[in-house]
């Protein structure tokens, strides 16, 4: 079966691509084999799997230089699920081919509006992107929410205006992501502490791959 | 509350009708025609970009095999491939001595336990 490759993006800086990239891919890698593709020369995900006293469950690698989705494809081939952990950027290479290598697009992106003026770019490279990748699905999934918050709330409607659909699941601000990524594990291995966070990853991982 | 979605609307159309005005095309694949002339004076930006490097097409590069940092494990290894929620593997232990969330299922608010944002 053909690598599924989903690529976790956005130019703006800390919308929680690392993030959600590590602990989709230790979701993913509960059902198939599953690499993350650390794009990013920051090598957050890299550094990150490097922490965790028993191996990460899924293997991290970071790649530097020039490739393309048949690179991707012809190298990676032994892993059902490929998470590429994109760099801050959407002029870098790494951005540009990873619209053009995968198959769903998901697009963290924080209430808050600057982060959403600072995402606007998006639609037009995914647009841009289809034209050579016809695969190409696009998802907005709101990050750290948080429920009191009336931004949060309101954030739904104003997201709409970028014409990319929004997952249901929106991830909210929890302390368990940020002690994961401290221990080098995912939100899976934090026992009880990260049990509604696996709930709202595996939730995630259920609407990218049932749709 | 409606007040506040419509501002947040409202301001990111702005936005995009800022950054459409002012904003390099998307990157890539021919992006012949060069960006509009700005209807109204835009901050600063209004010189457009150099057309971003058409880097689309890459003629068949071999990746970097991304030697030197790979972070162990084998696709087929067998053990610890399905940890559960359950599972306490020594780092979750570890974790769990912490005083932020100690016994607390949800953590969601831990670092910021009285936290409202204001509307
Ligand atoms: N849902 C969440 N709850 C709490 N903290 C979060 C959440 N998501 C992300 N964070 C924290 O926010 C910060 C930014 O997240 P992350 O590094 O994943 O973003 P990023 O988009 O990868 O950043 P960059 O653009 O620098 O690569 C990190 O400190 C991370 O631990
Ligand atoms: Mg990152």
């Amino acid at each position: 079966m053909a690598t599924h490759i989903i690529a976790v993006i956005n130019q703006k800086g800390g919308a929680g691509k690392t993030t959600v990239a590590m602990n989709l891919a230790a979701g993913l890698a509960r059902r198939d084999d599953t690499l993350v593709l650390d794009l990013d020369p920051q090598a957050s995900s890299r550094q990150w799997a490097s922490l965790g006293s028993a191996p990460f469950p899924a293997t991290v690698k970071q790649i530097n230089g020039k490739w393309d989705a048949k690179t991707l494809h012809q190298n990676y081939k032994a892993y059902r699920h490929l998470v590429l952990d994109c760099p801050p950027s959407l002029e870098s290479h790494a951005s540009l081919q990873a619209l053009r290598a995968c198959d769903v697009a998901l697009i963290p992106v924080l209430p808050s509006p600057i982060d959403l003026w600072a995402s606007l770019r998006l639609p037009g490279e995914i647009d841009e992107a289809r034209k050579t990748n016809k695969r190409l699905r696009a998802f907005l999934v709101l990050n750290q929410l948080e429920p009191k918050s009336a931004l949060s709330a309101a954030m739904h409607d104003a997201i709409a205006e970028f014409g990319i659909p929004v997952l249901e699941t929106g991830i909210r601000r929890r302390a368990i992501y940020r002690s994961a990524a401290l221990e080098g594990v995912s939100v899976y291995q934090m026992g009880g502490r990260g049990a509604l966070a696996a709930a709202e990853i595996e939730a995630i991982i259920n609407e990218v791959i049932a749709s | 509350m409606t007040n506040l979605k419509d501002k947040l609307s409202a301001s990111v159309r702005q936005a995009k009708a800022e950054q459409d005005q002012t904003a390099p095309k998307p990157v890539a694949i021919k992006s012949a025609t060069p960006p509009a002339a700005p209807k109204k004076a835009a901050p600063k930006k209004a010189a457009p970009k150099k057309a971003a490097p058409k880097k689309a097409a890459p003629k068949k590069t071999t990746p970097k095999k991304t030697v030197a940092k790979t972070v162990k494990r084998k696709p087929a290894a067998p053990k610890a491939a399905k940890p559960t929620a359950s599972a306490k593997p020594a780092a979750a232990k570890k974790a769990a001595t912490q005083p932020l969330a100690s016994g607390v299922a949800d953590s969601s608010n831990a670092l910021f336990p009285n936290r409202v944002w204001p509307d």
